[in-house]
């Protein structure tokens, strides 16, 4: 009974209770917008880290992250790759060769020569799970693992004086020690955003690889990408518990990236001192708000007691409608903030133009807006203000539990 | 002459320890062994002298191991040039040192390149020579300052302790020679605290035009026991004509 | 008189006018204050950065920046002094950058060499700070240098140990140099602990065949804002070569440079939030109370006082809570600043050790006073306030007199 009618009381003055409510629903909504817009940003930066070239659990043979040398193999079967993608969160895997070269480019005279890394991938499965294909900037990507086409990072490409239908000259030496040269024709350019990887990135196709440096079946690195980036370390503990016993080193990538862990920690920070902040002025103004509502119907309310109500169920009623609206409000809030984060996680705001990338602890922080929903960051704000109401209509209920009718009545 | 295969091989490998020429101080009490005298004897008969051969070089590392047959010319101290013959796999590879530059030459891309000094440090042709031993001068007296630290009959055991300035990585270097037959018999090198880090040895002796040369060179770092690179001569000649512009990028790519 | 009838309305009701001013107060505090925090980390940041990079102003060969080739060095000569000389410039220094490979007995491993005058900016160059050396001393000739710890580590050197260095010289021919260890250094950022060895430039040019050669010159200065007219003076002739140019900061780090930009847009941003949520309130709150006063305004209309009058009054009533908010937040605010520029704020146990742009950040910091912004806030402030105060304001107006004195 006391609810119809705390609800019937909301909304005898629907101006008032608008009001009270506008600037509750803007709240919850502008907060659900900027905690999607910061994770969006977060999530720049740990796809940016991780999803173009590490994965999210990388694969080895025991000692290779330290040392990579080229003998320092694991095998490459299909079982193998099976059996890890069939492990539960696991999205896909990508396999890789790699091995320090000599390159060149351009007319002898004045050929430009440099060491490098070249990297031999799967382009359909890098395509299909990974990011590097979209990095690219010139030309085009590499199409099949069995190619003799090069793609080379930037600034190596700068270096080198390369573009697309140039010519790479390779020299290295092979797992037999032999030498390998071999001249690849430059399909495209791709642009990481790491100035130290696009310094010395070639990729090419794998089987050729294999073939180049007779590591044919062979693996260096097996790079898995989970549905979930931040269940990395679990996934790896569990990776490793399987694969154990066959001398692989499974590490993910908060420990091949330890400086992003810390990035990490100093956003996260910044992301609980915003909210903090936020907070603090959604309760301000729902504090205030709601305090003047209450206590500019002392008239109404010392007349309820007059004719009957008891002080008890007086303090009731202010608190249910106190919770009525704000939850109303978040529910409100929660729909209009949760559109405005989507709308920036399908279409992201570029910005730059106005800002460059910058690299910060081994990341790269991309200048834009993008919103990434979660339901944890929409649903808090919304929880908070929905108990919020009922919790700050308790002072005013508090006061009004002593109140006098005939006081009340008297102001007016 | 045969100095000229001993220098090539002291200068080009062993970072030319041989070589040091005068600056060779005495300091021992003992009856005077002129270390500069030996080496200068050697040296003088090198200057300006070519050579001609073949040379078989067998790279054994903990993964893997081969053997290289190559042609090798070298004109005075500052010219080389080797040419795989064997495996036929890498046949006409060539290298080419002029002064402090090296050159490689691939044939089966028909690619020439020239080694930036960020690879210096890299292994020739997988050895664990370096890009850099093969173009270390030969100013040892420049380098090096020496000392006669023993002598047993005709064993001489020379010291010898880099120059304040001189850009070379060791802490200090030891050679053992044959004084009777004039030949080194075992290089090692130190690093700043003396821990042996390689060894070079000079075996299988034969007379060639009246001196004894060492056919044989083996060099075994001290951290990989298992691993080594012997390099043996086979038909060597000295003092020949060599073909004018033999030595040139050019002429790299017109394989005899 | 409108202005006293205003005061004496907000105090009718003492804790609502309390709570708002407590409301415009509280984001003001914050503005101001962060706002002064974040100025003085910038100015640190800045100081750093530029100390260790460009300068404020930086002299550098016209296409190095974006290029960054070695080749593209030139000679100081005379132009050093000639710098030195102009007024607001408090040091010149001429660095060299080149790239090598470094060798030991035991291992080689690629990394760059800069050659600075120690003994000119050991009082300012944070890799040359006492704090971050990890063992041995600063070079002091005779071919010294230091060398990153993990450099040192994976060469295994060691103060004392030598150290032969190989690179491209400017005649573009190859040379070997031999150096020797004098101490290691940790500045906490990876690539350079793992890249970098510090040399004396005029050792070092030796070495590369150009004596007195360099890649930057960075000038500092008294006072950074005067980099315009430096600039200016050394367009108008230094002795420089003709090759080089001078940049700001801004141009040649263009990473400092975003790096504050996108942390200031954020802070902004955080602000506006804030205020829009105060406005907010404040609207509301004024709204509320005039919707509630209708008797008293038909009242004071029956008695003569115009629609203006009454608008002015409410407004007034508005803008005097703002004032008032605003005047105990910014001191407020002032004093957190006064404290914090004094005693600094450690964010160490949040940040540890933290590169941003390719430098290390200092985790303590301390406020600067940007009396230009706090200003523009209160305005600001004043503004939403103001146009917070203009809805209710005509509301007032809504209701005419008779119909006002009917309602009870």
């Amino acid at each position: 009974m006391l609810l119809r009618l705390a609800w019937r009381n909301l909304w005898r003055n629907r101006r008032r209770t608008q009001l009270t409510m506008a600037g509750m629903v803007f709240a919850t909504a502008l907060l659900i917008f900027t905690l999607a817009m910061y994770d969006g940003m977060l999530w720049d930066m740990i796809e940016n880290v991780t999803e173009v070239m590490t994965g999210h659990v990388v694969i080895a043979r025991e000692g290779y992250q330290d040392r990579p040398e080229l003998h320092r193999t694991i095998g490459g079967s299909d079982e193998a790759r099976a059996e890890i993608a069939s492990e539960a969160g696991v999205r896909g895997v990508c396999s890789r060769v790699s091995a320090f070269a000599l390159l060149s480019c351009g007319p002898e005279r004045d050929a430009k020569t440099q060491p490098g890394r070249l990297t031999g991938i799967d382009p359909l499965s890098e395509r299909r799970f990974g990011r590097l294909a979209r990095c690219v900037t010139r030309g085009r990507f590499l199409d099949s693992a069995s190619g003799t086409e090069a793609v080379l990072g930037i600034d190596l490409a700068r270096s080198l004086g390369a573009g697309p239908g140039a010519e790479l000259v390779v020299i290295s030496q092979a797992a037999d020690g032999s030498t390998v040269t071999e001249v690849l024709p430059v399909a495209g350019i791709l642009d990481t955003g790491d100035q130290l990887r696009d310094g010395s990135l070639v990729l090419v196709g794998l089987e050729t690889m294999q073939r180049m440096f007779g590591l044919e079946g062979r693996l260096h690195t097996l790079h898995v990408f989970l549905d979930r980036p931040l269940a990395a370390r679990e996934a790896a503990a569990a990776l490793s518990r399987r694969l154990s016993g066959r001398g692989l080193e499974v590490l993910p990538w908060q420990e091949l990236q330890p400086q992003l862990a810390q990035v990490f920690s100093i956003w996260l920070g910044m992301q609980v001192f915003t909210m903090g902040v936020f907070y603090f002025g959604i309760v301000l103004i729902t504090f205030s708000t709601m305090s003047m509502t209450f206590l500019e119907r002392l008239r109404e309310f010392g007349m309820l007691r007059a004719i009957g109500l008891k002080p008890r169920q007086l303090v009731l009623l202010i608190i249910l409608e106190g919770g009525l609206m704000s939850s109303l409000a978040g529910l409100l809030g929660m729909g209009a903030g949760a559109l405005l984060g989507w709308g920036i996680s399908v279409a992201p705001i570029d910005l730059g133009w106005f800002l460059p990338p910058i690299s910060w602890g081994g990341t790269t922080v991309i200048p834009r807006i993008r919103g990434v929903l979660s339901p944890v960051n929409v649903a808090m704000p919304g929880g908070v203000m929905m108990l919020l109401g009922a919790v700050v209509a308790l002072f005013p209920a508090w006061r009004l539990f002593f109140l006098r009718p005939v006081e009340a009545l008297r102001e007016g | 002459m045969r100095g000229a295969l001993l220098l090539l091989v002291w200068l080009l490998f062993a970072g030319g320890p041989a070589a040091e020429a005068a600056g060779a101080a005495v300091a021992s009490g003992s009856p005077a062994i002129d270390a500069a005298a030996l080496i200068r004897k050697i040296e003088t008969q090198y200057q300006g002298r070519s050579s001609h051969g073949t040379i078989s070089m067998t790279i054994r590392t903990s993964q893997w191991s081969r053997t290289l047959v190559m042609e090798a010319w070298s004109e005075g101290r500052d010219r080389f040039l080797t040419r795989i013959l064997d495996p036929r796999k890498e046949r006409g590879t060539c290298t080419l040192k002029v002064g402090n530059d090296i050159w490689n030459y691939f044939p089966r891309i028909d690619r020439l390149v020239k080694i930036p000094s960020s690879l210096m440090g890299d292994r020739w042709m997988g050895s664990h020579l370096t890009n850099d031993d093969l173009v270390k001068e030969n100013k040892v007296d420049e380098l090096y300052e020496l000392a006669v630290e023993r002598r047993e009959g005709t064993n001489v055991t020379i010291v010898g302790v880099p120059r304040p300035a001189a850009a070379v990585v060791w802490g200090k270097i030891r050679y053992e020679a044959d004084l009777e037959r004039e030949v080194p018999v075992r290089v090692t090198y130190f690093d700043e605290e003396n821990r042996l880090v390689r060894t070079m040895t000079f075996t299988d002796l034969q007379r060639i035009d009246g001196r004894w040369l060492p056919m044989r060179f083996t060099i075994r770092p001290e951290e990989e026991p298992d691993e080594e690179t012997v390099l043996a001569y086979e038909n060597l000649t000295f003092d020949l004509p060599l073909e004018q512009g033999l030595f040139s990028i050019q002429r790299l790519r017109r394989a005899p | 008189m409108i202005l006293r009838l205003a005061w004496r309305n907000l105090w009718r009701n003492p804790r609502r006018t309390l709570l708002q001013m407590l409301a415009v107060a509280g984001s003001l505090f914050v503005a101001v204050f962060f706002n002064n925090l974040a100025y003085g980390s910038y100015r640190q940041m800045i100081r750093e950065g530029v100390k260790a990079g460009s300068g404020h102003v930086g002299i550098y060969h016209k296409r190095y920046i974006e290029e960054r080739k070695v080749e593209q060095w030139f000679v100081v000569g005379s132009a050093a002094v000639a710098l030195e000389g102009l007024p607001g410039v408090s040091g010149v220094f001429p660095r060299l950058l080149l790239t090598c490979l470094a060798r030991t007995s035991h291992d080689g491993c690629g990394a760059a060499i800069l050659g600075l005058d120690v003994a000119a900016e050991a009082a300012s160059h944070p890799l040359l700070e006492p704090r971050r050396l990890v063992s041995g001393t600063l070079p002091a000739g005779a071919r010294q240098v230091l060398v990153g710890d993990r450099l040192a580590a994976m060469l295994r050197l060691e103060p004392g140990r030598k150290l032969v260095v190989m690179f491209q010289g400017a005649d573009g021919e190859i040379r070997s140099t031999l150096f020797r260890v004098s101490g290691i250094v940790h500045s906490g950022v990876k690539q350079m602990d793992a890249g970098m060895i510090v040399a004396d430039r005029k050792e070092l040019g030796e070495a590369f065949g150009a004596p007195d050669a360099a890649h930057e010159l960075a000038i500092l200065l008294d006072d950074p804002v005067r980099g315009g007219e430096v600039r200016a003076a050394i367009e108008a002739g230094c002795g420089l070569p003709a090759s080089t140019a001078a940049f700001p900061w801004e141009k040649a780090m263009p990473q400092l440079d975003g790096a504050i930009r996108m942390d200031r847009v954020q802070f902004r941003f955080m602000i506006l939030i804030l205020a829009m949520i105060v406005g907010l309130g404040a609207a509301n709150t004024l709204l509320m109370s005039v919707v509630e006063r209708t008797r008293e305004f038909g009242l004071v209309r029956a008695l003569g006082f115009g629609p203006a009058a009454v608008r002015a009054l409410v407004m007034a009533e508005g803008v005097m809570l703002g004032l008032l908010g605003m005047a105990l937040g910014t001191v407020l605010g002032l004093l957190a600043t006064w404290h914090a520029s004094v005693h600094g704020i450690d964010f160490s146990s949040l940040m540890g050790e933290a590169e941003l742009a390719g430098m290390l950040i200092d985790p303590v910091i301390f406020s600067g006073w940007d009396h230009v912004t706090t200003f523009w806030f209160n305005l600001g402030m004043l503004a939403v306030v103001a146009a917070a105060s203009l809805y209710p304001a005509h509301k007032a107006l809504q209701i005419g007199p008779a119909q006002a004195m009917r309602t009870f």
